[in-house]
Order: C-alpha cells, then sequence, then structure tokens
C-alpha cells in the first residue's frame, strides 16, 4: 500500500516568501525592536506627562537644568541620516561591482558610527561633571544638604596633607559631625544649614576640596543672596540647579533610552566591521555581499529611525 | 544600468529632504520658548516625516510586496496601543493627587524661579 492511495489532512508545503531567508530573518528581528523601542519611548512619554506640581503644571526638568545641548543632538542627527545614505550608496555599488566605492562608503559609515559615539560622549560627560546621575540627583532642598553633608564627610576622611595639615584636618571632621548633628535634630533651618557648607569653602586650607568635591559649595560659594533669601547660582555655564524634582526620573529616562540607543550603534559597528575587513584585508569584496550589506543597512536604517524620534523627544518637545 | 541611476537619484533626493527636515527642527527648537505645544507638534509630525522617509525608501519598503503588512502592522498597533494603555493612570489623573515632597518642590521651585527673574521676592 503506497502512501499516496492516503489522502493527507496536513496542507502541502510551499515555498516561502520571495525574499531571502536572512532578509526575512532580519526583518523578524526588526519587529521584536520595534517592540522595545516603543515600550522605552511609550514610557518616557507617559512619565514625562506625570511630572507635575501640585497644580497639576508640567515640571520636567528644563534642558538648561540637565545640561542637553540640542546642536549637539542636530549633528547627531545629521550624521545618522548621512549614515544611512551612504549605507544605501553602499549596497547599490557593490550591486553593481562597484566594490571600490561600496568599501570607501562602508568606511565612511563605520566612522559616522564613531563620531555619533563621540558626540554623545561629550553629552554625558557633562552629565557626569555635574552629578546628573540617577539617583544620585537632590529632589529637594532638605535632600540637597544631606547630600553636601554627606560629601563634606567624604572631604574630611581625606589625608591631613590634602586638607593643608592635621589641625585644618580636625576642623574640617569637627565641623562635619556639628552638620551632621545639626541636620539629625533639625535644630536650624536648611538655609542656614546651606549658608555654613558654603561658608567651608571659604576656608585657605581645604576650601578647595570642598569646592570640588561638595556640588553645593561649587555651585554656589562666593557669592550672596537674593532680595527673597536665596543663593545666587556662581556660574551661569554650569546651569546645574541647586536640586532638581524629577531630575532622578530625568537621568533614569535620558540614560536608558539612549544607552540602549548607544548599544544598538556599537551592535551596527561590529555588524560593518566584517565586510570592512573582508574588503580591506580579506580577498575584497564581491557581488554576494550585496546582500549583507543590504540586512545590515536595514538595522542600521532602523537605529537612524529611533534617533529621528529620540531627537524631538528629548532635546526640543517641552510639553 | 537606468533602473540604477534612478534610484541613487532617489536616494540623494532623501538625503536632502531629511537633512532640510533636520535643519527645520533645529529651526523650530529657537520657538520653543514661545509657543511649547506649537513647537511640540511641528518636530514630532517633522520626525514623523523623517521616519517615513527613511522607511519607504532607505528600507525599501516601498517596492517590497504584501509581507510588509503582515510584519509590521501588528507590531505598530501594539507600540502605539502601550503608551495609550499606560496614559490614564500615569500621564492622566482623574482624581486630586496626593502631593509627594517632589510635586510640593516642583510648585516651590518654579515659584522661587519666577520671583528670581522678576527681581521681586
Amino acid at each position: 500500500m503506497s502512501h499516496s492511495s492516503h489522502p493527507t489532512a496536513a496542507p502541502p508545503l510551499q515555498m516561502g516568501l520571495k525574499l531571502a531567508n536572512s532578509k526575512l530573518c532580519l526583518w523578524l528581528f526588526l519587529g521584536t525592536e520595534i517592540m522595545f523601542f516603543s515600550a522605552l519611548i511609550g514610557t518616557y512619554i507617559v512619565v514625562r506627562l506625570s511630572a507635575v506640581d501640585t497644580e497639576g503644571n508640567g515640571v520636567w526638568p528644563s534642558n538648561e537644568i540637565t545640561h542637553i545641548v540640542t546642536i549637539a543632538g542636530a549633528i547627531n542627527t545629521f550624521v545618522l541620516i548621512a549614515s544611512s545614505w551612504l549605507v544605501v550608496k553602499a549596497h547599490e555599488e557593490i550591486g553593481r561591482g562597484q566594490f571600490r566605492e561600496g568599501l570607501r562608503d562602508l568606511l565612511l559609515v563605520f566612522a559616522c558610527a564613531v563620531l555619533f559615539l563621540g558626540i554623545k560622549g561629550y553629552e554625558y560627560q557633562g552629565k557626569w561633571v555635574r552629578d546628573i546621575l540617577p539617583g544620585r540627583i537632590s529632589e529637594t532642598q532638605l535632600q540637597a544638604v544631606e547630600k553636601a553633608v554627606r560629601q563634606i564627610g567624604t572631604v574630611a576622611a581625606l589625608d591631613d596633607d590634602a586638607l593643608g595639615g592635621a589641625p585644618a584636618k580636625k576642623i574640617l571632621v569637627a565641623e562635619h559631625a556639628q552638620l551632621e548633628n545639626l541636620l539629625r535634630q533639625e535644630k536650624l533651618t536648611l538655609e542656614a544649614m546651606e549658608a555654613r557648607v558654603v561658608t567651608l569653602a571659604h576656608n585657605k586650607e581645604f576650601g578647595g576640596q570642598i569646592e570640588s568635591h561638595v556640588m553645593m559649595a561649587t555651585i554656589y560659594h562666593d557669592r550672596t543672596r537674593d532680595d527673597s533669601g536665596h543663593l545666587v547660582p556662581l556660574d551661569k555655564e554650569h546651569h546645574a540647579a541647586y536640586y532638581i524634582p524629577y531630575g532622578n526620573l530625568f537621568a533614569s529616562s535620558y540614560f536608558t533610552i539612549t544607552g540602549f540607543h548607544a548599544i544598538h550603534v556599537i551592535v551596527g559597528m561590529i555588524i560593518f566591521f566584517f565586510p570592512l575587513k573582508k574588503g580591506l584585508i580579506g580577498g575584497g569584496l564581491e557581488e554576494a555581499d550585496a546582500q549583507y550589506v543590504e540586512n545590515a543597512g536595514l538595522y542600521w536604517h532602523f537605529v537612524d529611525l529611533v534617533w529621528i524620534f529620540l531627537f524631538p523627544l528629548i532635546y526640543i518637545v517641552q510639553f | 544600468m537606468a533602473d540604477h541611476d534612478s534610484h541613487d537619484k532617489i536616494y540623494s533626493r532623501v538625503f536632502v529632504a531629511l537633512c532640510v527636515f533636520t535643519v527645520l527642527s533645529a529651526i523650530a527648537d529657537l520657538f520653543k520658548e514661545a509657543t511649547p505645544a506649537v513647537v511640540g507638534v511641528v518636530v514630532l509630525a517633522i520626525a514623523v516625516a523623517k521616519a517615513t522617509c527613511v522607511m519607504l525608501f532607505f528600507m525599501h519598503l516601498k517596492w517590497e510586496r504584501g509581507w510588509k503588512y503582515v510584519l509590521l502592522a501588528p507590531t505598530t498597533i501594539l507600540a502605539i496601543g502601550l503608551p495609550i494603555a499606560l496614559m490614564p493612570d500615569i500621564g492622566w489623573s482623574y482624581y486630586h493627587r496626593v502631593p509627594t515632597e517632589t510635586m510640593i518642590e516642583a510648585g516651590h521651585h518654579g515659584d522661587s524661579d519666577g520671583a528670581d527673574d522678576d527681581g521681586n521676592p
């Protein structure tokens, strides 16, 4: 009895879609990537709208406070757009046998990725020096004073030499202990605590250490108070605020979203490394490489696509 | 060969269009203090236009077959659905909020900034 005499219930197998398996896999992968980034961006929009004061007004930290540099974001947008254009050019050129031109454009794509990460690193460094990092930002006046007292404790733990000798260190250790007590017992107003912190930065022996380690002293030392009793910022260039309501929510969102995007840029560089290696020292590119470059390009365009939305949402929109 | 040339031209035009869109976004940024809502809508509309250009031409979706709808429609629907689903609880508030310390400080912070700008306590 042959198998063919029995009708089978299973549907007949058929060929797949009329596109390369690798390209189909890449698109399926991009489907998951779309979900991943839309979750990040969607959540960012929602938490940003939820950052309000008691009146319900939006109080998301402004670009000046959080050291968001719009021109850096705009340049990075241009860099990614240019790299996307270079990828499609490289794909076309390799497909038609112009390997030299294709290799040149792939090298330029790689250079664009390096430039993008360099600019992003500059922006991250701006946050780092101002301590605009998740979990480290004072959101209230009390938190700012607590942070300053803690940072004074760090300075007080330094060697005698760094603090201008043993007598000076003894003074600072005593002052730190006293500040801790005053804070715990709530014997002084927060404004008075601030004034004592700022005064420490004027000390001849350890004032320099206080200035470089204690954020409050860095921003406010050597300035008088305004009419309403608030300390006037020392340096407009710093842009950092004394304390930043919703600052930690900002920092977490910012570093999560841009960090994951930067990781995708690095992965893109790894993907482009292989055809570059083949083209430069591995015997040269060939027409069969066009499919790889197309797939790599699809991934790279997606990285560009994500940034196209991140640029306005993080750098420009204020809602 | 003619087909290749026409593709090259399309890619170059798209690149120029994307650059122009980026410059427009940067120009719009200059007006965000005066009209934040309008600028917000404009720059997001520009972003959608840029994304459309990249997907249609650079990612070749304009020339792909019907599979693109099967693959992209579910992800797009879910991607839009997620923030909409979260919005009523977190983004908007139906009931009066219980003020948190951060919300109170945010209110004070804004007040003091305004007072400083005007030079009045």
